[in-house]
C-alpha cells in the first residue's frame, strides 16, 4: 500500500540530530541535501525511499502518534512526557543521559515522606507527577522552561527533577543527585497505524538499523 | 472541519457576541455539527444502520446516563477512570456512557438472557470520555457497533470480523487493513510460567511496543526456561499475512497447548477467505493489550489517512457473567469521526445539505400542489416564505449552489449564465 509515497520520519532538531543523521548515512542513505540545506522542514533522500521531517524533540511522539510522520527518533523522556501511543522496536544507543532529582546540597538527605509542601521545580511535570505518585508521595509541580538548577537557591522549589549528563552543571550551582527517575536515550518511534499498512517497508527499515546500532552497544 | 456550504472565501474577523466575550462558547471536548459535516455524519450513519439491519442486527438504544456502579462493573479500570461521573438530587452516582458495549452488556443479560440465542445488537450513539482529544476523537464522540450474543463458534467470529470490514466499505473507505489477533496465544505462552503481575505487565508493554531488546531485557529478569523466553521475544514479529500462522507453528513444540490458537485462527482466516476478505487481512500475534478485557480473537482497522485505528473489537466471554448472565460475546466498534477524516483525506466529497430547488411562495393552490408533488418523490424543496423578489431567489439560488428556482410552473436553472 502506498508504495510510491516514501515513508516519513521525524527527526529531533537539536543534539539529536547530528546523531540521528550519521546513523542513517551509516543505514545507507545520502543525507548531503538535508545537511547543506537544513534550514528546510522537509525533505526526500534521493532514492525517494524517506523523507525527513525536521520538528522540535518534544513534538516528535506528537508527530508520529497522530501518523504525520511514519516513524521518529525522540528521547525517551519527551516519549514518557507526552506519553505519545506509538511503537518503540528500538533503542539507538546514543543521546544517553539521565533524569534525576536532586537536592541543595546543604539538605541533600531530605526525606521526602516527612516533607510537606514540597515544591518540585521540573521541565517534566508528567514524568515527575507520576514517578512521584508511583512513590506515594504528593508534591507540588512547579513547571518549568529551563534553568531549572535555579529554582532551589531562587526559592521557588525545595527540590528539581532535571536532566543530567555530566552532573558540572548541578555541582556548579550547590546540588546533588538524590535519586535516578528514568535513563533516557533515543528511540526509534513508529505509527500504530502505519507499522500495519506498511509492515514491510517498516520493518526493513527497522532491521537495517538495527544492524547498524547493535554491534555497537555495550549492553 | 469545514462548516460552510460556500465556495472558500476569505477569513472573515471573529465577530464577538457581547455575553461570551472572554469566554468560550463550548467547554473542551465537544463540538457543534452543522451543515456539511452534519450531514454527511448522518449520511455514514444511515449507510451503517441500512448495513446493520441487512446482516440481522437489531438496533439498541440505551440510555445516555445510569448508575456509576452498574457501568463500572463492566468497563476495564481504564474506561472507568475516564467515565464523566456525577450525582443524581438522591445523591446517587451516574455516569455518562463511555461505551455501547457494557449496556449492550447488561441489558441482554438481565432481560434479554431467556430470549432466543444468539442475539444481534447494533448501534450509531454518542460515547463520552474524559481524554485528551486525539486522531479527531473528542470527549463526546460517534461509535458504530455491532454485539453478537451467545455464540462462540468460530463462525461467530467471523461474522464480525466481516461485518466489521464491510462497515467499513460502506462508508466508502477503501485503503484499509484489519488486523485480527488472539488473546489464547499470549495466554497459552504465559500458562505454567508463574510469572507476577508486575513480570506480566512489563512484557505486555515490552510485546506491545514492539520493542524486541527491552523484551529481552524484560525476559532476562524472569526465571522463564529458554524455549519459552524464545518464544515470547517472537512475538513482536509475529505480526503480517497469513504466512505468520505457520510460522507461528514452525516456533511452537509439537505438542504446544496454543497450537489450538494457531488452528482456530487459521480457521477463522479461512472463513474470511471464503467471504472474499482474505486480501483485507492480516494476523498479528503481537497483539496483547487487551489481555484483561478481551477472551478470544482480537481486531483493529487501520486506514491510509489516519495514524489512529478507525475500528476495533474482539470476544469478550466473561462480561455478561458479571451481569447475571454467563453468554459468549463478540463485537466491534467503529469510530465515525475517525472514519470522516480518512475520507476526507481520500478526497471524497462530503454530502452536500443542499435542497434541489427553491420555490417562489406564489400561493396558488397548483403551484403548492406541485411543491408537496416533488416532495413526495424525494425532491428536497425550499419554500422561499421571506417573499423576496424573484431575482434575489435566483441570487441566493446560485450563491448556495442550488441549480433550480421555480416560480409559477416555470422551472428557472441557476447554472445557464
Amino acid at each position: 500500500m502506498n508504495d510510491s509515497q516514501p515513508l516519513t520520519l521525524a527527526l529531533s532538531k537539536g543534539k539529536l540530530l547530528e546523531p540521528s543523521l550519521q546513523l542513517f548515512e551509516k543505514v545507507g542513505y545520502d543525507l548531503t541535501a538535508l545537511r547543506s540545506k537544513s534550514r528546510r522542514l522537509m525533505m526526500d533522500e534521493p532514492q525517494g525511499q524517506l523523507r525527513f521531517l525536521s520538528a522540535k524533540g518534544p513534538d516528535v511522539p506528537v508527530y508520529v502518534e497522530h501518523g504525520v510522520a511514519d516513524l521518529g527518533i525522540a528521547g525517551r523522556d519527551v516519549l514518557e512526557e507526552t506519553g505519545a501511543d506509538v511503537l518503540v522496536p528500538l533503542f539507538l544507543g546514543f543521546g544517553q543521559c539521565r533524569m534525576v532529582l536532586a537536592a541543595p546540597q546543604s539538605r541533600p538527605h531530605q526525606d521526602l515522606r516527612l516533607a510537606h509542601d514540597l515544591r518540585v521545580a521540573t521541565k517534566y511535570p508528567a514524568i515527575t507527577q507520576r514517578w512521584f505518585r508511583r512513590q506515594g508521595l504528593s508534591a507540588q509541580i512547579v513547571g518549568l522552561g529551563g534553568s531549572i538548577e535555579l529554582a532551589p537557591e531562587a526559592g521557588l522549589a525545595d527540590i528539581i527533577v532535571d536532566i543530567v549528563e555530566t552532573g558540572r552543571t548541578l555541582h556548579e550551582n550547590n546540588l546533588v543527585e538524590a535519586e535516578t527517575i528514568l535513563n533516557i536515550e533515543a528511540c526509534l518511534i513508529v505509527n500504530r497505524a502505519s507499522h500495519k499498512l506498511r509492515l514491510n517497508e517498516i520493518n526493513r527499515l527497522i532491521s537495517k538499523i538495527a544492524a547498524v546500532v547493535a554491534p555497537e552497544r555495550k549492553s | 472541519m469545514t462548516t460552510s456550504n460556500s465556495p472558500a472565501s476569505p477569513t472573515k474577523p471573529v465577530k464577538q457576541i457581547p455575553p461570551f466575550q472572554g469566554r468560550r462558547l463550548l467547554p473542551e471536548g465537544v463540538k457543534d455539527l452543522f451543515g456539511t459535516p452534519a450531514a454527511q455524519l448522518q449520511a455514514l450513519s444511515d449507510r451503517l444502520r441500512r448495513h446493520f439491519s441487512a446482516w440481522g442486527y437489531d438496533e439498541v438504544i440505551p440510555p445516555t446516563f445510569e448508575y456509576f456502579d452498574t457501568l463500572a462493573l463492566g468497563t476495564g479500570p481504564r474506561l472507568e477512570e475516564s467515565m464523566y461521573r456525577f450525582f443524581d438530587r438522591e445523591g446517587q452516582a451516574l455516569a455518562l456512557r463511555p461505551d455501547l458495549t457494557v449496556p449492550i452488556a447488561r441489558i441482554a443479560a438481565t432481560r434479554c438472557f431467556d430470549q432466543p440465542l444468539p442475539q444481534r445488537y447494533a448501534y450509531v450513539a454518542t460515547v463520552f470520555r474524559y481524554e485528551a482529544p486525539h486522531g479527531g476523537q473528542q470527549r463526546e464522540f460517534y461509535q458504530a457497533g455491532a454485539e453478537l450474543i451467545g455464540a462462540a463458534s468460530p463462525h461467530a467470529d467471523t461474522e464480525i470480523l466481516a461485518l466489521a470490514v464491510e462497515a467499513i466499505r460502506a462508508l466508502g473507505i477503501q485503503n484499509f487493513r484489519l488486523s485480527v489477533g488472539h488473546i489464547g496465544f499470549f495466554r497459552n505462552l504465559l500458562s505454567g510460567l508463574s510469572l507476577s503481575k508486575t513480570e506480566t505487565r512489563a512484557l505486555i508493554e515490552a510485546v506491545d511496543r514492539r520493542n524486541v531488546p527491552l523484551l529481552n531485557r524484560q525476559l532476562a529478569r524472569t526465571s522463564i526456561p529458554e524455549p519459552d523466553r524464545q518464544l515470547l521475544a517472537s512475538l513482536p514479529g509475529l505480526c503480517g499475512g497469513p504466512d505468520i500462522l505457520d510460522r507461528a507453528r514452525n516456533l511452537l513444540p509439537a505438542n504446544h497447548t496454543a497450537h489450538a490458537v494457531i488452528d482456530y485462527l487459521g480457521l477463522v482466516y479461512q472463513l474470511l477467505e471464503a467471504y472474499g476478505l482474505g486480501e483485507v487481512v492480516m494476523i498479528d500475534f503481537g497483539e496483547v493489550r487487551g489481555m484483561d478485557y478481551y477472551t478470544g480473537i482480537t481486531f483493529e482497522a487501520f486506514a491510509a489517512g489516519s495514524g489512529y485505528a478507525i475500528a476495533s473489537g474482539g470476544r469478550y466471554d466473561d462480561l455478561l457473567a458479571r451481569f447475571g448472565a454467563d453468554l459468549p460475546a463478540v463485537g466491534f466498534a467503529l469510530l465515525l469521526e475517525r472514519a470522516m477524516r480518512v475520507l476526507e483525506r481520500a478526497g471524497q466529497e462530503p454530502v452536500e445539505p443542499r435542497p434541489d430547488a427553491i420555490m417562489v411562495a406564489c400561493a396558488h393552490p397548483p403551484c403548492l400542489a406541485d411543491l408537496l408533488r416533488r416532495r413526495a418523490f424525494g425532491q428536497r424543496v425550499e419554500l422561499d416564505v421571506a417573499e423576496k423578489p424573484l431575482a434575489d431567489v435566483i441570487a441566493q439560488a446560485r450563491e448556495r449552489g442550488i441549480p433550480t428556482v421555480l416560480s409559477c410552473k416555470r422551472a428557472i436553472s441557476t447554472q445557464t449564465e
